[in-house]
C-alpha cells in the first residue's frame, strides 16, 4: 500500500498544527462558531445530535493492521469503545469531543491517516473497489489511479471551494464494485487496442435528485487523466450553480446543459489546457505504481487439502465460505469478506477489541492489510485458502464471523436520526429488524444477492436509490415514515429504484418489505436475483404486494 | 411550551437553559416558557455565550418538560441517546431522571414501539 512520503507527512501534519490553534481559538471565544464551523468540517469534524462526529478518511479503503490498531486506540481512548464504517470507505466516530479532537488527529497522523476531504465542498475521499489487486480479470491495479487522483485533489487550491462536495470512484473490474455510475464522476479502467485508458462517466449521484451518470469519453488514455479530471472540475466548477446547495452537484448541471454540451465544454477546456503539463508525468505515475506492488504470494497448488476437510467439516464453517469468500486472482489465495451486519447491531458499527482482532487476522493472513467495501463491510484481500478456516475461527472469536455477505440481511443503513442532525426518520432500528427476520428465516442463502439500502432522510448516504430495495424515512406532520423503492442497483447495471406508493409506518415497512421478499420467492424463474426477478415481472405486482392488504 | 436547547461547545453534550440561566442536562429540568416572546427573548440572551456551546435553538416541551411538536422524536432523541444503543447517551447515565423523557417516546411517538419490534 500507499507510505507517506516527506510531503505527505508534512501537510498532514500542518493541517493538524492549524486545526489545534483553530480549536484552541473557539474554545477562548475569540471566533464565532459561524466563523469556526467550516474549518472543523475541513477537517472531518461535525456536529451531530449527541455529541461532535469525526469522519476520517481511508483513502480508497485501505487500511493496514497498524492503522486498525490505532483506530481502535482512538475508538478506546477518545471515544465509547467502537466506531462505524461508512457507505463512502470511511470510519467514523460518533462521541470525540471538541478538546480532544487535536490530539485524535495527531495520533491518527503517526499513522498516515487524517480526516482531510471527508467533509466540505471539495473532492472527498476518493473510492475503489475493495477487491482491487486482488481479484481476476483487472485491467489494472485500480488503487494506482486512486493515490494519483488523491495526491492530485488534496488541497487542491483552485477545486477547495467547488459549488458542492464533489465524488470520485475508480473501478477496473467488469463486476463495478465501486458504484461508479452513482459519482460525481467514475472512472472505469479499460484496455482499448492493447492501451490502457478510462471510460468517463460524470454526473451520477444520489441524494434528493438521483441520476445515472453518462459517459463523456468511452476512452481516455491514462496519462491523460489528471488534465481531462481537472477540464471536468474546471467546467464545473466555473457553470455550477451555487445559489441552491440542491442545485449545486455536478449532475444538475450536467442534466441542465445536456450530456452533449456539457461534453463539448469539456473537451473545449481539455483543449486550451493542453500543453500546460497539467497531467502527471509517466515516471511519476510508474513511481506510485510500485508501491502497490502485489505482496509477496507464494506459488501455491490451487486446491488446498486442508480447506477441503474443513469444508466437510464443519457446516457452519462451510456455510460462511459460500457467501462470504471470493476467488482470487492467485492460484491458493481468497479473499475473505467480513460481514459488519451482525443481527442485533447497527450495520457498520465494530468495536475497539474487533477493530484489533480484524488487525491480527490482517498482519497474520492478509499481508497486513485489510481493505473498506462501501456496503459497510470489510474484507481480507489477500488470505491462503490453507488459512481460511483459522482465519474465520479468529473471526467467530470475535464476533466477526457473519455469513450473509449481500444477502438480504447485509443490508445498508445510514445512522439516521439515531444520530444524525439531518435524518428524518430512523434508520438503524428498521436494518436491524428487518435483518433479524430475514436471518431468522434460514432463506436468504437461497434467495442469493439482494440489496437492501435504508436511508433517514432524502440525502440519501444509505444509497436508498440503488437499492434492490430501498427504504427512504420521511418525516410526516412528526412520525417516522418510510417510502419503499424497487429495482435500483448500483453494480454495472446501474439502475434508479422507483418509489411505489405511499409512506408506510415503521411497522407496516417492515412487514410490506418481508412481503415483497416472499413474493419474489415464489415468482422466481431459474434462481433468479430478486432484482432479475423484479426486472421481469414489473412494479404493479410488487405495488400489490406492497399496499393490498390481502397479502398479509 | 418553549425550551433553549444546545450542544456543549467543548464535548457537544445536549443541553437545556435551566432556570438559573446555567445549562442543565436534561430537557425535564429545563426552564419552560410559556410564552412565544419571552422564548425568543431567552434564546436572545444566550447568543453572547459562544464559549458555551454551539447551536442554540428553541424546541418545543410539554408542560412536565417532554419533547413534543414535530421535532418531538428528534429532540426525545437528542435528550435521551440513540434508540438502538441504551447503553449510551444520557439514557445510560441517569435512570431516574429518565423516566419522563422515555414515557414521552413511548406515548408521544407511536412509531418508536413498533419501529424495533417493541425494543425500543
Amino acid at each position: 500500500m500507499y507510505r507517506y512520503d516527506e510531503f505527505d507527512a508534512a501537510i498532514v501534519k500542518e493541517r493538524v498544527a492549524q486545526f489545534r490553534e483553530q480549536v484552541e481559538r473557539r474554545l477562548a471565544g475569540e471566533i464565532s462558531e459561524d466563523e469556526f464551523k467550516p474549518l472543523r468540517l475541513m477537517n472531518g469534524l461535525y456536529l451531530q445530535l449527541h455529541a461532535y462526529m469525526l469522519r476520517v478518511a481511508i483513502p480508497y479503503g485501505v487500511v493496514s493492521s497498524r492503522q486498525l490498531r490505532r483506530l481502535a486506540h482512538v475508538a478506546r481512548v477518545y471515544d465509547k469503545g467502537y466506531a462505524h464504517f461508512t457507505t463512502r470507505q470511511n470510519i467514523q466516530y460518533n462521541w470525540p469531543t471538541l478538546v480532544d479532537a487535536p490530539a485524535i488527529l495527531d495520533d491518527l497522523a503517526e499513522v498516515e491517516m487524517h480526516a482531510i476531504q471527508t467533509s466540505g465542498n471539495c473532492i472527498r475521499n476518493v473510492t475503489s473497489d475493495q477487491y482491487a489487486g486482488a481479484v481476476a480479470g483487472e485491467v489494472e491495479d485500480p488503487r494506482v489511479w486512486c493515490e494519483i487522483i488523491r495526491q492530485w485533489s488534496t488541497f487542491h487550491p483552485e477545486f477547495s471551494y467547488l459549488p458542492r462536495k464533489f465524488k470520485i470512484a475508480v473501478t477496473a473490474s467488469e463486476n463495478d464494485r465501486a458504484a461508479v455510475r452513482v459519482h460525481d464522476i467514475g472512472l472505469r479502467i479499460l484496455e482499448k487496442d492493447g492501451e490502457t485508458g478510462f471510460e468517463v462517466i460524470v454526473g451520477g449521484g444520489l441524494g434528493r435528485t438521483p441520476y445515472i451518470g453518462v459517459t463523456i469519453r468511452d476512452f481516455l488514455p491514462k496519462d491523460r487523466l489528471l488534465s481531462y479530471l481537472e477540464a471536468i472540475l474546471r467546467v464545473y466548477n466555473r457553470f455550477g450553480r451555487r445559489d441552491n446547495k440542491y442545485k449545486a452537484r455536478i449532475k444538475i448541471l450536467v442534466n441542465a446543459l445536456g450530456p452533449e454540451e456539457f461534453t463539448r465544454l469539456v473537451e473545449e477546456e481539455w483543449a486550451a489546457s493542453d500543453g500546460l503539463g497539467l497531467d502527471l508525468p509517466p515516471a511519476e505515475a510508474a513511481r506510485i505504481k510500485t508501491y502497490f506492488a502485489p505482496p509477496a504470494f507464494a506459488d501455491l497448488p490451487a486446491e488446498s487439502a486442508a480447506f477441503d476437510k474443513a469444508l466437510a467439516d464443519d457446516a457452519d464453517f462451510a456455510r460462511w465460505v459460500r457467501t462470504n469468500v471470493v476467488p482470487h486472482k492467485v492460484a491458493g489465495y481468497s479473499i475473505a469478506n467480513i460481514s459488519l451486519k451482525p443481527v442485533g447491531a447497527a450495520p457498520g458499527d465494530v468495536t475497539d477489541a474487533q477493530l484489533e482482532a480484524i488487525a491480527d487476522i490482517a498482519e497474520r493472513y492478509s499481508f497486513d492489510e485489510a481493505r473498506a467495501t462501501h456496503e459497510q463491510n470489510l474484507c481480507l484481500p489477500h488470505v491462503r485458502k490453507d488459512d481460511l478456516y483459522a482465519v474465520w475461527k479468529d473471526l467467530v472469536a470475535a464476533g466477526l464471523a457473519t455469513a450473509n455477505m449481500a444477502l438480504a440481511s447485509d443490508i445498508i443503513a445510514c445512522p439516521g436520526l439515531d444520530y444524525c442532525a439531518l435524518a428524518n426518520a430512523r434508520s438503524i432500528p428498521l436494518a436491524e429488524e428487518l435483518a433479524a427476520r430475514f436471518s431468522a428465516s434460514g432463506l436468504e442463502e437461497t434467495w442469493g444477492e439482494l440489496k437492501i439500502k435504508i436511508s433517514g432522510c432524502i440525502n440519501a448516504c444509505g444509497h436508498h436509490h440503488v437499492g434492490h430495495i430501498g427504504v427512504l424515512g420521511v418525516d410526516k406532520k412528526g412520525e417516522e415514515f418510510y417510502q419503499i423503492l424497487l429495482g435500483g442497483s448500483a453494480a454495472e447495471d446501474a439502475s434508479l429504484a422507483v418509489i411505489t406508493g405511499r409512506a408506510l409506518s415503521a411497522a407496516e415497512t417492515l412487514d410490506a418489505v418481508e412481503r415483497v421478499v416472499r413474493f419474489y420467492q415464489d415468482e422466481r424463474r431459474d434462481g433468479e436475483r430478486f432484482l432479475d426477478s423484479y426486472r421481469r415481472i414489473g412494479i404493479a405486482a410488487f405495488k400489490e404486494v406492497i399496499y393490498d392488504d390481502a397479502h398479509v | 411550551m418553549k425550551a433553549v436547547t444546545a450542544n456543549l461547545l467543548t464535548d457537544g453534550r445536549v443541553v437545556y437553559l435551566g432556570p438559573e440561566g446555567d445549562w442543565v442536562e436534561r430537557l425535564q429540568e429545563a426552564q419552560l416558557f410559556a410564552d412565544d416572546a419571552a422564548a425568543d427573548a431567552a434564546l436572545a440572551s444566550v447568543a453572547a455565550r459562544i464559549k458555551d456551546v454551539a447551536d442554540a435553538y428553541l424546541i418545543d416541551a410539554t408542560e412536565d418538560g417532554a419533547a413534543a411538536g414535530r421535532e418531538a422524536i428528534r429532540e426525545t432523541i437528542r435528550n435521551n441517546g440513540p434508540t438502538v444503543r441504551a447503553d449510551l447517551g444520557k439514557q445510560s447515565e441517569d435512570q431516574s431522571s429518565n423516566k419522563a423523557a422515555s414515557k414521552a417516546a413511548n406515548d408521544g411517538a407511536s412509531a418508536d414501539e413498533t419501529v424495533a419490534g417493541g425494543r425500543v
